[in-house]
């Protein structure tokens, strides 16, 4: 399991306005799959980190990068 | 004397612009480029098919009608018009004969909608003229929809020369919809909530007589966006088939995410378009001098509004921390019922952005201070907290008379 809110904070920082929703109808299918129901209100009234399996935190991230257009450097928390 | 999409189409009664039962609506290249993308970005979607098949039906159905009606017209010549004078770039319909043929233009509302907003693409953008271009050309010859098909081969936003299509009698690559229905369009009560000291109607009048046509490129430079005069059911279409799809496949908690995107390319277009008419030399020297009041600009730009054929629009009341909307005929609510009845959710996606834009550029934009409409400015506004908020109290596509919206702050 790997958290991904730093992911969606980082877009949030970097991206354009609507850059989390972007993400999410990006990676929708995938969070269907996994049952997992995301909007960007819940992960922005979201304190804790959020684990999700390895394979769908690869998925939010690749996306992410598409839609900010720089890569997300994991070892950086600042990013 | 030549076509002129101009002549005789707008009505003044609702506010609405209307050529052989097409509705046309005066929309930017924010909107258009933002709307496509936000579809697209949902890869697992095929949505070129719905993205070509939705500009082939409202062509297919506008030009047919039209040359039924007026049989003299030269065919190749109207369509090749009507793409130019409506701001979507150039496709010069004498480059093919009945059996199709390969058309290129250099000239691309979508290309440079593209380029403008995003820089460049990875693979061809243009599949609204790809759907008008194998729609008129199935109209034109009197082909069936079902049998003729369209490539785009080159893109000019993939950094192509050109743009190149490619039409042939096969059948159909792009999704074919049932027929629309007619709806009936609501009866607007007389004026009684604009200010007095304000000529609401005769600014609406003022802009609607604006001859806002494409220039000899087919392209609509005005108040710093490039616009379009775009078939509302073209919108309407991508966007609740997009919508349809999406639930199909994800449930009802896909719309939930998705929708967010449809009122933010409302959100981008107001703040554009908007902002550039109320910055503009014609708002200056036509309509300033009217106005007392930050509300008064509120008023005036709705005005404005309902020139762009987007049906009625009106505010109830207007002051710094919220204001009330209704509009009479909205074109999404128009769409839906005509293509799919009575909807269960609101679906005036546009209209909830474009409401909130308005009340974001005059009380948090400053617009009267004219600042300059740039992705850093807009970033930087619409990151903070303090954006308005908005919500539908009604709307005409769940039943409703009208569609009412409020917008406030947080």
């Amino acid at each position: 399991m790997k958290d991904v809110k730093n992911i969606f904070d980082w877009a949030k920082k970097y991206g354009e306005v609507k850059a989390v929703d972007r993400i999410l109808v990006k990676v929708m299918i995938q969070l269907m799959r996994s049952k997992i129901i995301l909007t960007s209100k819940q992960l922005d009234n979201m304190e804790e980190s959020l684990e999700l399996p390895e394979a769908l935190y690869d998925s939010i991230k690749i996306a992410a990068e598409a839609v900010v257009g720089k890569v997300f450097d994991e070892s950086c928390e600042e990013n | 004397m030549g076509f002129n999409l101009l002549e005789g189409n707008y009505n003044l009664d609702t506010h609405r612009f209307v050529l052989a039962d097409e509705s046309m609506v005066l929309h930017c290249h924010h909107y258009n480029a933002f709307l496509q993308r936000s579809i697209q970005d949902a890869e697992y979607i095929d949505s070129k098919p719905f993205l070509i098949g939705a500009s082939a039906e409202a062509a297919f159905d506008q030009l047919s009608a039209l040359f039924k009606k007026n049989i003299d017209l030269d065919r190749s010549k109207v369509a090749s018009e009507i793409f130019r004078q409506a701001g979507f770039g150039t496709l010069d319909f004498s480059q093919l004969d009945k059996n199709g043929g390969t058309l290129k233009s250099n000239s691309s509302h979508y290309a440079v909608a593209w380029k403008a907003k995003f820089t460049s693409s990875n693979e061809a953008v243009n599949h609204f003229a790809s759907g008008y271009l194998v729609g008129s050309f199935a109209a034109i010859y009197n082909h069936d929809l079902k049998s003729v098909s369209v490539v785009q081969s080159a893109c000019m936003a993939t950094g192509a020369k050109e743009d190149i299509f490619i039409v042939s009698l096969t059948a159909s690559n792009f999704s074919i919809f049932e027929k629309r229905k007619a709806v009936k369009i609501q009866k607007v009560p007389e004026d009684t909530w604009s200010p007095n000291h304000l000529p609401v109607s005769v600014i609406t009048k003022t802009v609607a007589a604006m001859p806002l046509l494409g220039d000899i490129n087919g392209l609509l430079p005005v108040f710093g966006v490039y616009l379009t005069r775009m078939y509302a059911d073209y919108y309407n279409r991508i966007s609740f088939e997009f919508e349809r799809q999406l639930t199909e496949l994800v449930g009802e908690n896909g719309p939930m995410v998705s929708s967010s995107l449809f009122i933010e390319a409302g959100h981008v277009c107001a703040f554009n378009t908007f902002g550039g008419i109320m910055t503009s030399v014609e708002w200056d020297s036509l309509i300033k001098s009217e106005l007392k009041s930050k509300e008064d600009w509120v008023y005036a730009m709705v005005a404005c509004v309902s020139s762009l054929g987007w049906g009625t629009w009106t505010v109830r009341d207007v002051s710094e921390k919220s204001a009330s909307f209704e509009i009479f005929n909205d074109y999404e609510s128009i769409g839906y019922q005509r293509m799919y009845g009575k909807s269960d959710h609101p679906i005036s996606y546009l209209a909830l952005g474009a409401a909130a834009g308005i009340m974001d550029l005059v009380y948090l934009g400053d617009v009267i201070d004219k600042p300059e409409f740039t992705e850093e400015f807009y970033t930087k506004l619409f990151k903070s907290d303090s954006t308005f908020e908005f919500e539908f109290e009604s709307n005409l596509a769940c039943g409703d008379p009208s569609t009412k919206i409020r917008v406030f702050r947080k």
